[in-house]
C-alpha cells in the first residue's frame, strides 16, 4: 500500500518529469516562427548594391591603360575560355582587354599588364611567344589557358623555353589516371583513375599530349601512365608553371579553363604568383532539395508497388529523414524547392498542413522553403504559380517566397509577376557563370553539382568553385525521388548523394553553410565590393570598398600563416589558405612564420 | 630558448643519467663492499663498476644482436636488482618481502587499506632517504676542505672546458665524425663496422643515447666537458689517495686548471669528445687502487686467501686498467708505464710471492676483459681497424718509425642512405686526426743513431771517438736537450719559454723525496712517490722516443695531453712531499694542517702571480654554429626520414639514423658543365642546404680565412678531389661560394617553395618544401656551372 504521502510525492515527481519532457517541445511549437522567412537580409539595400556592381563593372570596362590589367590574347572564333576569363575579371575585379596579338601593344617597361592569359588553341604565336617571354622576364604572370598545338610547341624554342618544357614526347598519350597535388586549389589532394582501367567519352581528359617539364618548373597536376620506363618527374604534366625572370608562366594542358569552373585555376595561379593572395569570395555552400514533392498523392501507385506508401508518406517518413541525417553530418542548411503538386490535376490539392510540417522542420534547422517552376503537365507557370500560391496562403501566409527553381530562364517574367518577393533563382542549365546578376533584380545560381555522381570533372570542379568563389550549390533533383525511373530508385538516389556529400564536402567545412536566400545576399555584397591589398613586412593591409556589414576574403600564404596578434576573424581552409572575415573596410593582417625553437 | 641554455640543460641531463647509471646503481648495489671506504674512493669504484659492466653488457648484446633499450634496461635493472636482493637479503630485502606479504593478505582479509599502505610505503621510501642522505652529507660535512676543494675544482674545469661548448657548438675534432659513424652502427647491432678498435667510450655513448634518447652528436658535442671534469676529479681522487696533506691535491689542481703555465697544446684534445680523453679517466685510478693494494697486502701481511680486503683494490685496479684498453690503447700505455713506475718504486715488494702471482693474475684478467669483445670480433673475421693495424706494425717492426708524428686524418669515401656521396665513410682512419693547434710547432726531435747530435742534415755526419763518460754525458745532454725542446713546443709556456724543462727538475726532485721519505720510515709514501717520478719520467722517454731509437708509438702532440696530467699528478705529489719534509714532524693535526695550507696556498699565490691566470682557450669548431643549431630544430620539427639535409661534410654522421645527406659537392657537380644532370632529384619533402657565408678552413689555412662567398671563388674550378679535400681551405670557399650561388638561383626559381629557414652573420640555410611524387630538378643554371673540375692530382 502506498501512503498519501508518498502517493503525492510520485505524482509530483511525475508531474515535474512531463513538464520538462514537454516544455522543450512545447516551446519549440510555440516560438517556432516557421510562417516567417528571416533568410537573407532585410536590410540589404539591393538596389544599391546592384547599382555598385554595374559601377564596377563599368570602371573595369573604361579602363584604357595596359599598366595592371589582365590582357587576354584569343584567337578570331569564340571559345569557351572568353567567358571563363570574364567572369574571373569580373570576381576579382580586374579590367580584361581582349586581343588577338600583342603586336601593336603599347608598354613600357614600368607598365607592363599584370597578366597576360593565352587561349593557345590554334594559335601559332610566332610573334607574340617573344613579346610573352619579355613579358615573364620583367614580372607579368603569364597563363596559357588553352595550349597551342603540340607540333607547333615541338618546333619553337622559344615557346618551349617559356613554358618550361625539355622534351615533347608525345603529340597525344591515354593516361590510366591523373594526380592533383594539394597546395594549389582548396580540397585534399586527390587521385582521379579511369575506371577499371576504361575510358569512356568524358575521358577525352585522360588523352592529351605528353610534356615533360624540366629546370625551374613545379608541377600541380600530373598524368600517371602505365608501365612506363620513366620516374614520375617525367610523366605528363597536366597544370604547371615556369620560372621565368621575374615572372611565372602557367600552363593547362587540357581542357580544364573551358569549364565554368576554370575561374578557380586562374585564381589558383594568381595565389602561386607572390607570397601572399587575397582575393573576395562569396562564402557559401548550399544544399538545395529541388521539386520537393511529398504535399500531394500524386504518384501514389508507382510509390505504393515500390515502397508500400504513398506520396506524403513516403516523403514524410523515408526521405526527409534521410536528408536530415546527411545534415546532421554535414551541418548543411537545405533550401528545399517544394513542388507543391507536379500534375495538377482537376480538383486535387496538395494535403492541408503538410507544408506548415515542413516549414517548422526548416525552421528549426535553420532552413528555407521555396518554390520549383517545374511540372509534369501542361499546365503554364503562371496558372501553375497560382495555384501554389493559393495552397501557400493557406497555409503559411506570411512566408515569402524568396527563391525559385527555374529550368527555363525565359520563364523569369512570369515567375517575377506572379512572386514579387523573389530575389533569387537556382538552375541546373549551364551557363556563362555560376552567379551573377539574372536581371537587375533577381541573382541566378547555378547548380555546381547534383550530388549523384561525383567524378573526376566534378571533384575538379568543385575544388575549382570553392578556390575562385568560396561557393557550391548542390542541387538535388527530388523529382526523381516522386516519379523513380528503374536503376535511379530512391535507395540508390540516397545512397550515392549521402555518400558523396558526407566525402567530398569535408574539406569546405570552413565555409559557412548558407540558405539560397542568404547565398543570394552574399553574391550581392560579393559582387558589388572592390579592394585593394598591399604588404610591408609581415603586415598584409587591405582596404575594402562597398563593404556592406561583413565580406570575405581568402587569403593565400606560403609557409607563414595569420599571426595571434591579428585581430582579424579567420578559418584555416587548409594548404595555406584562410578565410578571412572583414568588416571594416581598413584592415591589417599580421603574419609570421614559424619561429625556429633553438635559437 | 638559445642554444647556450639548451647546451646547459643537456649537459645537466648528461651528468644525472651518467651519474645515475655509472654510479649511482653499482653505489646501491656495491655499497656493502666499500662502505668502510672513504667518499672519493668509494666514486672511483663505483664509477669503475659501472662502466666496466655496460661496456661488456652492450658488447654481449651487440654480439648476440639483441641490444636496443629494451634489453639495456632490463640488462641493468634485472641484475642490480637481483644482487641488492642478494646482498642485502638479511637486512632489508627479508624484512621487506614479509611485510609486503603481510600487507598482502591484509588487504585481501581487508583489514589494511590501500592509503595505509602508500602512506607506509611513501613513508618508509622517505625516510630511508632521508637517513641515507643525512649519512651521506654528514660525512661529506665532516670534510669541509673537500667540499669546498672540490666545488672549486668542478667550478675551474667547468669555467676552462665548458665556455667552448657554450660558444661554439659542433665538433672541433675532425675524426669526430669518423667516431659518430662507429657508434651509429652500434643501433643496428653492428660494432666494430670499420674494423676492430677499442670501442669502450663508443659503447658508453651509444648506450645513453639509446637508453636516455640524447642524440648522438648532442652527446658528442658535451662529452668532451663531461669527461674533462671527471678526469680532474680523478686526478683530485688520486692526489687524495697518495697525498697526506689534503691541500697538496688541491693546489695541484688549482695550478692545472689555473695557471697560465701549459702550452695550449697539450689541452687542445681535451675540448674534444674523444676515446683517448674518455680513458684518461681511468688511468691514474688503476695506478691508486695498485697502491691501496700494495699497503692493504702489507698490512694482511701476506695472509694467504682471496677474501681479504687487498683482494677488493687489487680487483679495482685490473678494473680500472682494463678500463683504459677497452677505451684506447694510448691509456693502457699510459697506465703501464705507471705501472712499471709503480713496479720499480714497489721493487722491494713486487717480486714477493703473495704480490706477484696477485698481480699478474689480475692484470691479465684486466687484458683479457678487455680484449675479449675485440676478440671475438676478430675470430669472427672482422679486420683490425686501420689505425690499430699501424701500431700493431710499429711494435712488430724493429725500427724506429721514420713516419712524420703529426698527420692529419685521411678519411675515405662512403655512403649513406639515400644520398650519394664520397666523403666520410667506413671511416678508416689511419691515423687518428690531430686536433687543432694553436700554432706550427717543430717536432724538435733528433736523430742519435750515430752517437753524434745531426740536426737535419744527415749528409754531415761527424764520428768522433770518445770515452764512454763523456759518451753518456753526451747522450745525456742530448736527451735533457730533447726533452727541454718538447716540453718547451709541447708543455709548458712559462717564463716565456725561457726555463723549459723545470718540470724536470721536480721530477727528479720528487723522486729525492720519494728516496728520503722511505729512508725515514715513511715506506709506502716513499715508493708512491719514486713512481709517480718514474710513470711520468717513461711518458716524457716516449715524448722523444725518436731521439731514444725506439718506436714511436705516440706522436708528440697526444703524448703531451698524457704529460702535463702526468706532471700534475707529480706536482701535487711533489708538494705533498715538501709538505711532509718541512711540516710533517709537528706536533697535532691541526698545525700540520695550518703550515700545509699555508705552504699550499703562498705556492700558488706564487705560481699565478708569476705566471698570470690560464686563460680559456677557445677552439673553433669545425662546423658552423648555425648548423648545430639547424641541426638540432631539423631534428625536433621533422618526423624520420622526411627530410635530407645538403651539406659539406659533417651533418652526414649526424643524422645518419633519422634521415638523408646529400653532399654539396656531389650536387654541383651534377650541376657542372657536361657532367650536368638531366634531372637531379632529391625526393624527400624537405631538403635542408646547409650554406656558409664565411667558410670555414677545417683544418687547413687558406688565403679566403674569414671572408665571405664570393662571386670570384663561384668561378674558379670545382675541387675534383675525393673525401675531405673538397671541403678543406680554399676549396671550401670555393665549394660555398657556389653552393650559396645555386641556392639564391634555387630561391629564384621557387620563391614560394623556398624559405630562410636560419641565417647568421656566418651561416644559412635554405629550405625547400616540395612534392616527393614530383620533386623539383635541382640541377639548374646558376651562372657559375661551366667553370669545370680541377685537374686530379
Amino acid at each position: 500500500m502506498v501512503s498519501r504521502r508518498n502517493f503525492f510525492t510520485i505524482m509530483i515527481l511525475i508531474s515535474v518529469m512531463i513538464f520538462m519532457f514537454m516544455f522543450v517541445s512545447v516551446i519549440k511549437q510555440e516560438f517556432n516562427k516557421f510562417d516567417l522567412n528571416e533568410n537573407g537580409a532585410d536590410d540589404l539595400n539591393m538596389e544599391e548594391l546592384q547599382a555598385g556592381h554595374e559601377e564596377i563593372q563599368e570602371t573595369l570596362q573604361s579602363v584604357d591603360a595596359v599598366q595592371g590589367t589582365v590582357i587576354y590574347l584569343t584567337g578570331d572564333t569564340e571559345s569557351p575560355v572568353d567567358h571563363v576569363v570574364e567572369n574571373w575579371g569580373e570576381y576579382t575585379k580586374q579590367a580584361v582587354k581582349t586581343r588577338t596579338t600583342l603586336s601593336g601593344l603599347s608598354y613600357w617597361k614600368d607598365k607592363l599588364p599584370n597578366t597576360v592569359i593565352v587561349n593557345g588553341e590554334g594559335l601559332t604565336l610566332e610573334g607574340d611567344g617573344k613579346i610573352l617571354a619579355e613579358f615573364a622576364e620583367r614580372g607579368v604572370t603569364v597563363i596559357f589557358a588553352t595550349m597551342p598545338d603540340s607540333k607547333v610547341i615541338g618546333q619553337s624554342q622559344t615557346l618551349c623555353d617559356l613554358m618550361g618544357i625539355t622534351v615533347v614526347y608525345s603529340d597525344g598519350v591515354w593516361m590510366n589516371g591523373m594526380h592533383l597535388f594539394p597546395g594549389l586549389l582548396i580540397g585534399t589532394e586527390a587521385i582521379y583513375e579511369a575506371e577499371n582501367g576504361n575510358r569512356n567519352r568524358e575521358d577525352e581528359d585522360f588523352h592529351v599530349p605528353w610534356y615533360m617539364v624540366g629546370e625551374g618548373t613545379k608541377t600541380y597536376m600530373m598524368g600517371t601512365v602505365d608501365e612506363s620506363e620513366f620516374d614520375d618527374q617525367f610523366m605528363p604534366a597536366i597544370l604547371w608553371r615556369n620560372s621565368v625572370g621575374e615572372g611565372n608562366v602557367f600552363c593547362v594542358n587540357g581542357d580544364y579553363m573551358k569549364q565554368d569552373s576554370g575561374v578557380g585555376l586562374l585564381t589558383a595561379f594568381m595565389a602561386e604568383t607572390d607570397s601572399y593572395c587575397v582575393y573576395p569570395v562569396v562564402n557559401a555552400q548550399n544544399l538545395v532539395l529541388a521539386n520537393y514533392g511529398g504535399f500531394s498523392d500524386e504518384n501514389d501507385e508507382a510509390l505504393g508497388a515500390l515502397y508500400n506508401q504513398n506520396e506524403v508518406s513516403f516523403f514524410r517518413d523515408t526521405v526527409w529523414p534521410t536528408i536530415t541525417a546527411v545534415n546532421e553530418w554535414t551541418a548543411a542548411k537545405i533550401s528545399m524547392m517544394a513542388a507543391p503538386q507536379m500534375e495538377y490535376r482537376q480538383g486535387e490539392t496538395p494535403k492541408e498542413e503538410m507544408l506548415v510540417y515542413y516549414l517548422r522542420l526548416l525552421k528549426e534547422g535553420g532552413g528555407e522553403a521555396g518554390l520549383t517552376a517545374r511540372r509534369r503537365s501542361d499546365i503554364s507557370l503562371g496558372e501553375k504559380l497560382e495555384r501554389d500560391k493559393l495552397y501557400w496562403e493557406s497555409e503559411a501566409a506570411d512566408y515569402e517566397i524568396r527563391s525559385l527553381f527555374l529550368d527555363d530562364s525565359e520563364e523569369i517574367d512570369t515567375a517575377t509577376a506572379q512572386l514579387p518577393n523573389l530575389r533569387t533563382v537556382v538552375s541546373l542549365s549551364e551557363g556563362d557563370s555560376p552567379i551573377g546578376y539574372f536581371d537587375e533584380k533577381l541573382t541566378i545560381q547555378r547548380a555546381t553539382s547534383q550530388g549523384m555522381e561525383y567524378e573526376f570533372l566534378d571533384d575538379f570542379a568543385n575544388k575549382s568553385y570553392e578556390t575562385a568563389l568560396g561557393y557550391a550549390c548542390i542541387v538535388l533533383d527530388m523529382d526523381q525521388a516522386a516519379y523513380p525511373e528503374e536503376g535511379q530508385e530512391w535507395e540508390i538516389f540516397a545512397k550515392k548523394v549521402t555518400s558523396n556529400l558526407s566525402t567530398h564536402w569535408n574539406a569546405y567545412k570552413g565555409f559557412a553553410q548558407t540558405t539560397i536566400s542568404e547565398s543570394d545576399a552574399r553574391i550581392r555584397s560579393f559582387l558589388a565590393l572592390t579592394f585593394s591589398s598591399d604588404r610591408e613586412g609581415d603586415v598584409i593591409r587591405l582596404h575594402v570598398d562597398g563593404l556592406t556589414d561583413k565580406a570575405y576574403f581568402v587569403l593565400k600564404l606560403h609557409g607563414e600563416y595569420p599571426a595571434e596578434t591579428t585581430d582579424v576573424p579567420y578559418e584555416d581552409l587548409g594548404d595555406g589558405f584562410y578565410l578571412l572575415e572583414i568588416s571594416a573596410p581598413d584592415t591589417q593582417i599580421e603574419v609570421e612564420r614559424d619561429e625556429r625553437f633553438i635559437r | 630558448m638559445s642554444m647556450q641554455m639548451l647546451t646547459i640543460l643537456q649537459i645537466l641531463h648528461l651528468t644525472v643519467v651518467y651519474l645515475a647509471v655509472m654510479v649511482l646503481v653499482p653505489a646501491l648495489v656495491f655499497y656493502p663492499f666499500f662502505e668502510e671506504k672513504p667518499l672519493g674512493v668509494r666514486f672511483l669504484a663505483y664509477l669503475a663498476i659501472g662502466n666496466f659492466y655496460v661496456i661488456n653488457l652492450v658488447f654481449l648484446l651487440q654480439f648476440l644482436h639483441i641490444s636496443n633499450r629494451f634489453t639495456l634496461i632490463l640488462g641493468i635493472v634485472v641484475p642490480a636488482c637481483a644482487m641488492m636482493v642478494k646482498l642485502h637479503w638479511n637486512t632489508w630485502v627479508k624484512n621487506t618481502l614479509s611485510y609486503a606479504g603481510e600487507t598482502t593478505y591484509g588487504v585481501m582479509v581487508k583489514t589494511v587499506g590501500v592509503r595505509l599502505i602508500l602512506s607506509r610505503l611513501f613513508g618508509a621510501l622517505f625516510s630511508t632517504l632521508w637517513k641515507k642522505l643525512k649519512n651521506l652529507f654528514a660525512g661529506i660535512w665532516k670534510h669541509p676542505v673537500d667540499i669546498v676543494g672540490t666545488i672549486l675544482v668542478i667550478a675551474l674545469a667547468v669555467w676552462q672546458y665548458g665556455t667552448n661548448p657554450l660558444q661554439n657548438f659542433g665538433y672541433m675534432a675532425s675524426d669526430t665524425p669518423v667516431h659518430n659513424y662507429w657508434i651509429n652502427s652500434l643501433f643496428d647491432n653492428k660494432p666494430f663496422v670499420a674494423g676492430v678498435y677499442p670501442f669502450g667510450m663508443h659503447v658508453i655513448v651509444y648506450f645513453l643515447s639509446e637508453v636516455f634518447g640524447i642524440k648522438i652528436f648532442t652527446l658528442l658535442r658535451i662529452f668532451g666537458l663531461f669527461q674533462d671534469v671527471l678526469m680532474h676529479i680523478s686526478l683530485l681522487i688520486f692526489l687524495r689517495i697518495v697525498c697526506k696533506s689534503v691541500f697538496s691535491a688541491y693546489s695541484a689542481l688549482v695550478i692545472y686548471l689555473g695557471a697560465q703555465i701549459l702550452n695550449t697544446t697539450c689541452i687542445a684534445r681535451l675540448f674534444n669528445s674523444l676515446p683517448q680523453e674518455y680513458g684518461m679517466i681511468f688511468i691514474l685510478p688503476s695506478i691508486a687502487f695498485l697502491y691501496r693494494f700494495f699497503e692493504c697486502r702489507k698490512e694482511e701481511k701476506g695472509i694467504k686467501g682471496w677474501k681479504v680486503e687487498s683482494t677488493k683494490e687489487l680487483a679495482l685496479f685490473a678494473v680500472n686498467f682494463s678500463l683504459t684498453l677497452s677505451v684506447h690503447f694510448y691509456d693502457t700505455m699510459a697506465a703501464g708505464l705507471f705501472c712499471v713506475g709503480a713496479a720499480i718504486g714497489f721493487i722491494a715488494y713486487i717480486f714477493r710471492k703473495e704480490y706477484l702471482w696477485r698481480i699478474l693474475l689480475f692484470g691479465i684478467l684486466s687484458l683479457f676483459f678487455a680484449i675479449l669483445p675485440m676478440g671475438v670480433a676478430v675470430i669472427g673475421g672482422t679486420p683490425l681497424e686501420g689505425s690499430l693495424r699501424w701500431g700493431m706494425s710499429i711494435l712488430q717492426t724493429s725500427q724506429p718509425s721514420s713516419t712524420t708524428q703529426n698527420v692529419t686524418v685521411s678519411e675515405s669515401s662512403g655512403s649513406s642512405d639515400g644520398g650519394e656521396t664520397s666523403a666520410p665513410s667506413a671511416g678508416t682512419v689511419q691515423q687518428e686526426g690531430t686536433v687543432q693547434q694553436a700554432g706550427t710547432v717543430s717536432s724538435g726531435q733528433t736523430d742519435l743513431s750515430q752517437g753524434g747530435a745531426t740536426v737535419s742534415q744527415p749528409n754531415q755526419t761527424v764520428v768522433e771517438t770518445k770515452s764512454l763518460l763523456d759518451r753518456l754525458l753526451e747522450k745525456g745532454k742530448t736527451i735533457y736537450d730533447a726533452l727541454k725542446l718538447a716540453d718547451n713546443a709541447y708543455i709548458s709556456i712559462y717564463l716565456g719559454g725561457k726555463a723549459p724543462g723545470l718540470e724536470l727538475f721536480m721530477l727528479l726532485g720528487l723522486a729525492v723525496c720519494g728516496v728520503f721519505c722511505f729512508l725515514i720510515g715513511e715506506r709506502h709514501y716513499g715508493c708512491m712517490a719514486v713512481s709517480v717520478a718514474l710513470g711520468t719520467f717513461f711518458l716524457c722517454c716516449v715524448m722523444i722516443s725518436k731521439t731514444l731509437g725506439i718506436p714511436a708509438l705516440m706522436d708528440q702532440s697526444r703524448c703531451s695531453t698524457y704529460l702535463a696530467y702526468a706532471f700534475m699528478a707529480a706536482l701535487g705529489v711533489f708538494l705533498d712531499c715538501i709538505t711532509y719534509i718541512l711540516f710533517g714532524w709537528l706536533p697535532g693535526q691541526l698545525a700540520k694542517n695550518i703550515f700545509s695550507f699555508a705552504f699550499a696556498g703562498v705556492f700558488v699565490f706564487l705560481v699565478i702571480s708569476v705566471f698570470g691566470v690560464r686563460e680559456v682557450y677557445v677552439q673553433e669548431a669545425l662546423e658552423k654554429n648555425g648548423a648545430i643549431i639547424c641541426v638540432t630544430n631539423i631534428l625536433r620539427e621533422n618526423p624520420p626520414k622526411t627530410y635530407t639535409i645538403i651539406s659539406a661534410n659533417d651533418e652526414l654522421r649526424m643524422i645518419e639514423k633519422v634521415g638523408f645527406f646529400y653532399e654539396i659537392i656531389d650536387l654541383l657537380r651534377y650541376n657542372e658543365g657536361d657532367d650536368k644532370e638531366e634531372y637531379l632529384v632529391i625526393p624527400t619533402p624537405k631538403i635542408y642546404v646547409f650554406v656558409e657565408k664565411v667558410p670555414g678552413e677545417y683544418m687547413l689555412d687558406s688565403p679566403y680565412r674569414g671572408q665571405p662567398v664570393s662571386s670570384s671563388s663561384a668561378e674558379q674550378r670545382l675541387p675534383s678531389y675525393g673525401g675531405l679535400g673538397s671541403y678543406q681551405g680554399a676549396n671550401r670557399h670555393i665549394v660555398m661560394s657556389k653552393m650559396y650561388y645555386w641556392a639564391k638561383a634555387f630561391q629564384k626559381l621557387y620563391r614560394n617553395e623556398t624559405s630562410v629557414y636560419y641565417e647568421d652573420e656566418e651561416f644559412i640555410c635554405y629550405e625547400i618544401d616540395q612534392n616527393v611524387y614530383r620533386p623539383y630538378d635541382l640541377s639548374i643554371d646558376y651562372g657559375y656551372n661551366d667553370a669545370g673540375l680541377t685537374v686530379s692530382e
